[in-house]
Parts: C-alpha cells; sequence; structure tokens
C-alpha cells in the first residue's frame, strides 16, 4: 500500500512540473498548465501525509 | 525522491536533545539527513522577494548568474570549512558553546539580538503571504518605495495571517514542522515552474527564436536581465553585491556558527556540502525564477529602457515586486497556494525560534504566551511593507549583527590555545559576562557602521572586514582581560 501511495505521490510531482515543460515547448495553453498544477496539488497534498513522516511497517 | 523523515529528524534532534552535553556517537545522523534539511528550509517565502529586488536593482544576466555561482559556493565553503569542522568536533550546540566561552548573560544578550532579528525575519515572510491575500480580495497592495502601510485591506491581511501563524505556532508546531516537509518537494517544483513558465512568456512576448544555449542566453542579457539602472529607490547591483549577498544571507549560519546546532550531529565534517542543497536549489534556481516573474512584469509593462523606468516612476507607475500577483499570473491559484504555503511554513519555525530566543530571557515565562507575544509583534513589522522592500538591506545586517560572534567561537576554537590564552573562559573563570567577547561584539558592530556611515562601504560587504575586526578584538582583549581575571580551574 505505502508502496502505491509513494507512486502517486511521484506522479503528482511529475504532474507539478511536467505541464510547465509541455508549455515551454509551445504544445499547452497556459491555463491548462494551470488547472493540472491545481490537480497535481490536490493529489499531492491528499495522498503524500499518509506515508511521508511514517515509519515504515516491519 | 527525498523523504523529509531524515530532514524533520535534524530539525527535531537540534532543538531538542543534547543541550547541555555534547551528541553521542549513537544519535549520530547520515549525508542525506541533511541534505533534505537545507534543501526544505532554504526554499522559503522570502526567496520570492529577494528574486524580484535583485531585478529591481538593476542585475545583468552575468551578474547574477556568475554571482549567484560564485557566492552560494562560498556559502557552502563556509559550512565546510567553518561551521561543520568545529561541529562535529565539539558536538554542542551554539548556545551552550558560547554560553562557555562568554558567560550566560552575554550569551542572553545575544539571544535577544538573535529573537529580534527572527521577528523582523518572520514579518517579512508574513508580509510576502499577506500579498496572496490582496489577489483573492483586491485590496491596495503596498509599492515598491513604500515604508508604512498603505490601506485598511493590507493591515486586515497582514493581522489575519501574521495571527493565524502565531497561534499555531504557539500550539500547533510539530504539525506545521510535519506539513513543511510535506510541503517542500512540492514548493520546489512551484518555483520552478514559475521559471519555465516566465522564459516561455518571454519568449513569446519578445518573438525570440531560441535554437541555442547562445540564443537563451542573448534573451536573458538584453530582456530578463538586462542591467542598465536600478529601479528608483533601490540600490545598483553589480557582479560582487550577488556574489557577497548569496555568500552573507546566511552569514548567521555558516560563520556566525547558528548551524552548529545543527551539524553537531553529522559523522563527518565535510557533511557540510549538504548546505549546497539549499543554496543551489532556493539561492539559485528560486531566485533566478522569482526574479524572471518580475522582469517579465517590467517587460509587459514596456519597461525596458531607462529612460521608461523613470518615466513611469515620475508618472506613478511602476510595479511593485508583490510575490501574491506574480505567482498568480505564473502558476493560477497553485502559485497563490505556493506563496501561501512557503510564507506561512518558513514563518512558523522562525517565530518558534525567536520565542524560545526570547524565553531564554526570561525562563518564567510559558513557551506559548512567549510564542504568541513574538507571533505579535512580527505581525506589527509585517505591517510595514519596507521591511520586505528593503529585504536585501535588512539580511545584510541580520548577518553583521550576529557574525561577530562567529569569529570569536572560530578564535576561542582554533587559537586560543596556541596563543597561550584560556579558551572557554567564562566557564573556567565562572564569569557571566566575558567582557573580551561583549566588547568584541560592540566593537566590531560599531566599527561596521562607521564603515559604511563614513567609509563609503557598503552593508552588503562590510561583514568581511567585521570578521576580520572581530577575531583581532577578541584576540587583543582576551589578552588584557584574561591577564586582570584569573580562571578558576575547575576541581581546584
Amino acid at each position: 500500500m505505502r508502496l502505491i501511495l509513494q507512486l502517486i505521490s511521484f506522479i503528482a510531482l511529475v504532474m507539478t512540473v511536467l505541464p510547465a515543460i509541455v508549455y515551454f515547448s509551445g504544445n499547452m495553453e497556459l491555463d491548462r498548465v494551470k488547472w493540472l498544477l491545481i490537480l497535481a496539488t490536490v493529489v499531492w497534498f491528499v495522498v503524500t501525509p499518509f506515508w511521508m513522516g511514517k515509519k515504515e511497517q516491519s | 525522491m527525498n523523504d523529509p523523515n531524515d530532514a524533520a529528524e535534524v530539525q527535531q534532534q537540534s532543538s531538542a536533545e543534547f543541550e547541555r552535553e555534547p551528541v553521542p556517537e549513537s544519535a549520530l545522523l547520515g549525508f542525506k539527513s541533511f541534505i533534505g534539511m537545507y534543501a526544505g528550509e532554504h526554499c522559503a517565502g522570502t526567496e520570492l522577494m529577494i528574486g524580484p529586488l535583485f531585478v529591481a536593482a538593476g542585475v545583468s544576466a552575468f551578474d547574477v548568474v556568475g554571482g549567484l555561482v560564485l557566492g552560494n559556493l562560498l556559502a557552502v565553503l563556509s559550512w565546510v570549512f567553518l561551521c561543520a569542522p568545529i561541529a562535529t568536533r565539539a558536538r554542542l550546540t551554539l548556545y551552550y558553546q558560547l554560553e562557555k566561552i562568554c558567560g550566560r548573560n552575554l550569551v542572553t544578550l545575544y539571544n535577544l539580538a538573535n529573537g529580534v532579528m527572527f521577528c523582523f525575519l518572520a514579518g517579512a515572510m508574513i508580509t510576502v503571504s499577506a500579498t496572496a491575500l490582496g489577489v483573492w480580495f483586491n485590496f491596495p497592495m503596498p509599492e515598491l518605495n513604500d515604508i508604512y502601510p498603505n490601506s485598511v485591506g493590507w493591515v486586515v491581511a497582514v493581522l489575519a495571517v501574521g495571527s493565524v501563524i502565531a497561534v499555531v505556532a504557539a500550539f500547533g508546531y510539530n504539525a506545521v514542522a510535519r506539513f513543511a516537509n510535506i510541503a517542500s518537494p512540492w514548493m520546489v517544483l512551484v518555483f520552478l515552474v514559475f521559471g519555465i513558465v516566465a522564459l516561455r512568456q518571454f519568449i513569446v512576448e519578445t518573438g525570440s527564436e531560441i535554437s541555442s544555449a547562445g540564443d537563451l542566453w542573448r534573451l536573458a542579457d538584453t530582456v530578463i536581465w538586462r542591467g542598465g539602472e536600478p529601479l528608483p529607490g533601490q540600490i545598483k547591483f553589480t557582479f560582487w553585491h550577488v556574489t557577497f549577498f548569496a555568500w552573507f544571507c546566511n552569514m548567521a549560519m555558516h560563520i556566525g556558527m547558528a548551524d552548529l546546532s545543527v551539524f553537531r550531529f553529522a559523522k563527518k565534517s565535510w557533511y557540510g556540502v549538504a548546505s549546497a542543497a539549499g543554496m543551489y536549489v532556493g539561492h539559485g534556481m528560486a531566485w533566478l525564477s522569482a526574479s524572471m516573474l518580475f522582469a517579465l512584469q517590467l517587460y509587459k509593462a514596456g519597461l525596458v529602457s531607462d529612460a521608461a523606468v523613470r518615466t513611469a516612476a515620475e508618472a506613478g507607475n511602476l510595479p511593485a515586486p508583490l510575490p501574491g500577483p506574480l505567482a498568480y499570473g505564473a502558476a493560477g491559484v497553485a502559485g497563490l497556494v505556493c506563496v501561501i504555503i512557503a510564507g506561512w511554513t518558513t514563518a512558523n519555525p522562525t517565530i518558534y525560534r525567536a520565542g524560545l530566543a526570547f524565553q531564554a530571557i526570561f525562563p518564567k515565562s510559558s513557551r506559548v504566551k512567549v510564542t504568541l507575544i513574538t507571533g505579535f509583534i512580527a505581525t506589527l513589522a509585517g505591517m510595514f511593507p519596507a521591511l520586505a522592500m528593503k529585504l536585501l538591506g535588512f539580511v545584510a545586517i541580520y548577518g553583521m549583527i550576529l557574525m561577530p560572534m562567529g569569529a570569536v567561537i572560530f578564535v576561542d576554537f582554533y587559537l586560543m590555545k596556541k596563543l597561550g590564552l584560556q579558551s572557554s573562559y567564562a566557564s573556567l573563570s565562572r564569569k557571566t559576562f566575558n567582557w573580551a567577547a561583549g566588547l568584541t561584539w560592540f566593537a566590531t558592530m560599531g566599527t561596521c557602521v562607521l564603515l559604511v556611515k563614513y567609509a563609503g562601504v557598503q552593508i552588503f560587504f562590510v561583514s568581511l572586514p567585521g570578521w576580520f575586526v572581530a577575531a583581532v578584538l577578541y584576540i587583543v582583549l582576551s589578552k588584557i582581560y584574561q591577564t586582570k581575571i584569573q580562571p578558576v580551574m575547575e576541581g581546584a
């Protein structure tokens, strides 16, 4: 479960920066970048507290 | 992905354990712990203010990029060669080490100075967060050269943000510290997004064709950081200004030795290189990204020449470097959230540390009460936009005030015994105020002020000669002071 949550968090981080890179290449509108950024932000802050700062179960 | 558990571990241990004893072998931490801590701590709300102020100071591309590379390198080297070696050999907190050298009363005075500086720094962070509320509630926000609050809306916004931060720092410090660790990786990437979006908009606005690094540099040099005159009321920044600012903006931490409390947990002194994570991410990428946002705002307003800037200034139409609107333009609501979180998560520990510093002066007061009062003072300070708009100068003063004690610790650790003098003199002589250290502190600050006022040395540079003044003064004054007062040898 922890691994899945970490994977989702990782994808959220990638989605934080990837739309901006696509925008930089001229293939996305800024408004869409902003919406994807909000989505990635929500996912990061909802999912990450479930694993970050909590000790891994042995 | 960097697990900030380690960062939290350093912060927690550095504030809570082994306050009056060397850190034992079993409590030492690995290199990774320090990377996480530095990367998170130096990507703060104030970075959103400092970057734009570089543009307002008229930096050129070479000055800002080259200056940051060199200045941050010098900062890292200061941690590696000045602070970390003493920390890993003595393994004591800054306060305990200072108490052994200076005596309890002088350390109390140092705490007072440190607490006041932390209050103002937290005030600037509250200011940064409050600019985000301005986007939502549309009240008049401060201008670049404003000193006093300019609207009721601004005062209410700062009061609201500051009150929340103060209450949380007093009652829920640990929860926010954990939240700060969670926010840290996301925040770093949002800073990167600011830079990427701003760069793309520059390319679109100028119609530039970027097909090589040379093209990119030309855009940076002629449009983004075009140099020239600073904005009215600002000091012109050159390569050396940027270098010294990047080097000395954390002077209290490295040369001033505040991070003895952090690196006493390091297994090896070379772990000081972990500070590079904070310097090149927070004080490199984040500053450049934030500066590009303000440069873009100036460009869109048609302020592309010194003459245009002068005309706009005379007409009172000069844009202000306000992190909230700048971040909103580049990254929308997520950008605003980043501004609020960046200000909040860094003001929180700053108010908490200031509270601890004041509590050392009034040990009978409750920590909650002291932290609330400290937060209130920081909030009052945050209402005055001059604090944030003159942040470059304030940060330089902050380093200058605390630097002399770093020189005292350095001399005490490496030179005193070689010169036939006693190290940890207050502890040995059972003095509560080591006048040699006290006079060194006051006289060094006095000398720095004189150099700035009458010798034309700018505040950004004065701490370099100041450090040598402090080191020499402490040796000379100790020669006089220690012969007058014989130490009471422990166990004698």
